[in-house]
């Protein structure tokens, strides 16, 4: 769940209409259009992405909300055991939380796409993930993505998300076995042997679900 | 052994944030006292730099380090990032990092003819912190203005590697070479669990969030160190690399700093200080069976120094980080962190899933509130008022202060006593079974505690790396 407190706003004096804001904005809240930066408020989480990129011109501030928006999703519209078919499919704990800043679960993410939504952009606004930083959640989206078979489109000119960070060979499980053989420092054939029986847990971040076939 | 007046921890620079300083420093509490960590372990070598001493010595030892150092890489007219990250700099206050970072300018500059050395400044969540820590250290200035700062979301650049294509930070690498100058404290030891320490920063400092979540969501703590590995060795990193250098430390302060042109080598050098200066105290924090934390001290509420160790040290203790046969270490947050003050931050507004969480000013309360996870939390109107709070959902009397402090851990006498009481046996323990079986799994020596010093002893020690107290 994430309270969202405040969006942005641009000023209209400052703005150059460099497009460094919409670049880096996770939602497309913000978006250039000729040469201002307009804002669609209804799409902003605040994360404050854009005011950073902005550093130099400062024309983007924060603007406090009188009521705060909550975005959460409702999980029990669908059964559980269809959620956690399609979590083990990601290798995810349908209760675990994937996103550290917002404690967005596996489950609500898995609702969100059941529920229609196509894009990472959709998803954060139904449950929050990625609403804040986006450090270590993305990663988790993109393999749920993944297993919905929802591709992640992005524009050649702006840097929100890079799509090929979501192959499969980026995993523990996805690695050759000459990989796993020629780094035995870090115990890849071990780790592998101990997914292939059980549960990898790890501290502060979703546990690594055994191979569901 | 004794009990100490209090240490006085390192100042807070004011934020552009928007967040207040604290109105009182937990140090300032009554009846507050504090334990040398050098008493605790003695054998924990003694510093060469502590926060608010001279940094001649540091720089020193950082010229000695460097004159191992073949830089034939770097020509007169190349481009050269410098490449620094946030967290070195919430160390004794930063100034001994900043001052590694000076030297590694003047060095190069002076050995290579080169002059466009540009300091590449990472940082975690968000880069604004850039702007105020380099003006603090003067290296806005220092840098001629060459400096840049970036964050996790900037634009990437496709690294190629042997398992995939990995995301770093176009900024970082914008340039014919990079040094990858970096420092050793054992923050994140339940991540990188010391395999790897001097790797990490290719997956996280300087990589996009895509490849960060990689690194934490697609492999387990064991194996997770094969992504910055990956990077460090595709064809596009070693190409650009010259070499490394790092901030040495102990939990008494700073010990040296290593640098070398093969980042491997270095990284084991690294680990075997890390683990036989700071092995004690992470196994001592282990033993802790029920305390208060007050958090004091840092933007981030994980990474303050108590003792020179991290608070995430404790919160994700007791299970043992540092033996790579325990596959599942640290999975649940610590049992004996009963509750957690928090007196000053402004990132990450998170602490432990179900410990009793207590704000002491208005703008860390709306932090905590807005991400709505952090439960059981409590607001107070001031750090004497929070404190009245933990005791009583604590029920504990043990009180550890992360402020910044190195050499000495400020806590409650109570804490204190029990650190003493506990500290000889933490040291039997890892000195006959621990240590030796956490450096066998590394392929590291079991002699040699010095051994990168020893490598350069052939050389007149200059006066001024001389520890402090001898």
């Amino acid at each position: 769940m994430l309270v969202v407190d405040h969006v942005v706003a641009v000023s209209e004096e400052k703005c150059i209409g460099c497009m460094a804001c919409d670049r880096v904005c996770p939602t497309a809240a913000i978006v250039t259009v000729g040469k201002l930066a307009r804002v669609n408020e209804s799409l902003c989480t605040g994360c404050n992405k854009c005011i950073e990129a902005c550093l130099d011109h400062g024309a983007i501030s924060r603007k406090f909300l009188d009521e705060h928006v909550v975005l959460e999703i409702d999980t029990t519209r669908y059964p559980a055991e269809r959620i956690d078919a399609f979590c083990a499919q990601a290798r995810f704990d349908p209760n675990d939380s994937v996103c550290p800043c917002t404690g967005t679960t596996a489950r609500e993410v898995a609702v969100a796409i059941f529920d229609g939504a196509r894009t990472p952009d959709e998803i954060t606004l139904q449950t929050g993930i990625r609403g804040v930083c986006s450090m270590w959640c993305t990663a988790a989206l993109m393999r749920m993505m993944k297993v919905a078979g929802l591709e992640i489109e992005t524009h050649p000119k702006n840097w929100r998300l890079y799509p090929k960070a979501a192959d499969p060979r980026l995993s523990l499980w996805g690695i050759s076995e000459e990989v796993a053989r020629k780094y035995p420092e870090y115990r890849l054939v071990e780790s592998r042997a101990a997914l292939a029986a059980e549960n990898l847990e790890m501290p502060q971040f979703p546990s690594i679900r055994r191979d569901p076939t | 052994m004794m009990m100490q007046q209090i240490v006085a921890p390192p100042a807070l620079p004011p934020s552009k944030m928007g967040f207040h300083l604290p109105t009182i420093r937990a140090a300032e509490l009554p009846g507050m006292v504090s334990v040398d960590v050098r008493e605790l372990f003695p054998d924990i070598p003694a510093p060469i730099h502590n926060y608010g001493q001279d940094l001649a010595t540091v720089r020193r030892a950082a010229q000695n380090a460097l004159a191992d150092v073949d830089m034939c890489k770097i020509a007169p007219n190349d481009s050269v990032n410098v490449l620094c990250s946030e967290h070195g700099f919430g160390m004794m206050g930063g100034a001994a990092y900043a001052e590694v970072l000076r030297t590694v300018k003047d060095v190069v500059e002076q050995r290579t003819g080169c002059k466009n050395l540009r300091l590449a400044f990472s940082s975690g969540l968000s880069k604004i912190e850039g702007q105020e820590i380099m003006p603090q250290h003067g290296l806005d200035t220092y840098f001629g203005g060459r400096v840049v700062q970036f964050g996790p979301y900037d634009k990437g650049v496709e690294i190629e590697t042997e398992i995939g294509t990995l995301y770093g930070i176009g900024a970082a690498y914008k340039a014919r070479r990079i040094i990858h100058v970096h420092y050793d404290d054992p923050r994140e030891v339940h991540f990188h669990r010391a395999n790897g320490r001097a790797l990490k920063a290719f997956a996280m400092s300087y990589a996009r969030f895509e490849t960060r979540g990689v690194f934490h969501n697609n492999f387990p703590t064991q194996s997770a160190n094969l992504v910055p590995r990956m990077i460090y060795e595709s064809p596009f990193v070693q190409e650009k690399f010259a070499f490394a250098a790092s901030l040495t430390t102990s939990p008494a302060g700073v010990t040296g700093v290593e640098a070398d042109n093969d980042l491997l080598a270095m990284d084991k050098r690294v680990a075997a200080k890390q683990l036989r200066y700071y092995g004690k105290l992470i196994r001592l924090f282990d033993e802790i069976d029920e305390c208060v934390v007050i958090i004091d001290g840092h933007r981030w509420v994980w990474y303050g120094h108590a003792g020179g160790l991290t608070a995430c040290n404790l919160f994700f203790g007791p299970t043992e980080h540092l033996d790579l046969d325990v596959r599942h270490a640290g999975l649940k947050p610590n049992p004996a962190v009963k509750a957690i003050v928090v007196n000053y931050m402004w990132k990450q507004a998170t602490t432990l899933a179900g410990v009793p969480t207590i704000s002491t000013q208005p703008s860390i309360t709306r932090l905590f509130e807005m991400r709505g996870v952090q439960k059981p939390f409590y607001a107070a109107a001031s750090l004497e008022a929070a404190m009245k709070i933990a005791y009583d959902v604590a029920k504990t009397d043990k009180v550890i202060i992360f402020d910044g402090t190195y050499g000495a851990i400020n806590c409650s006498p109570a804490m204190a006593g029990f650190l003493i009481e506990h500290a000889p046996a933490v040291s039997r323990l890892v000195d006959r079974e621990l240590l030796p079986k956490w450096l066998r799994q590394r392929g590291l020596p079991l002699d040699g505690v010095r051994d990168s010093e020893d490598r350069r002893s052939a050389r007149p020690l200059d006066d001024s790396v001389r520890p402090l107290d001898e």
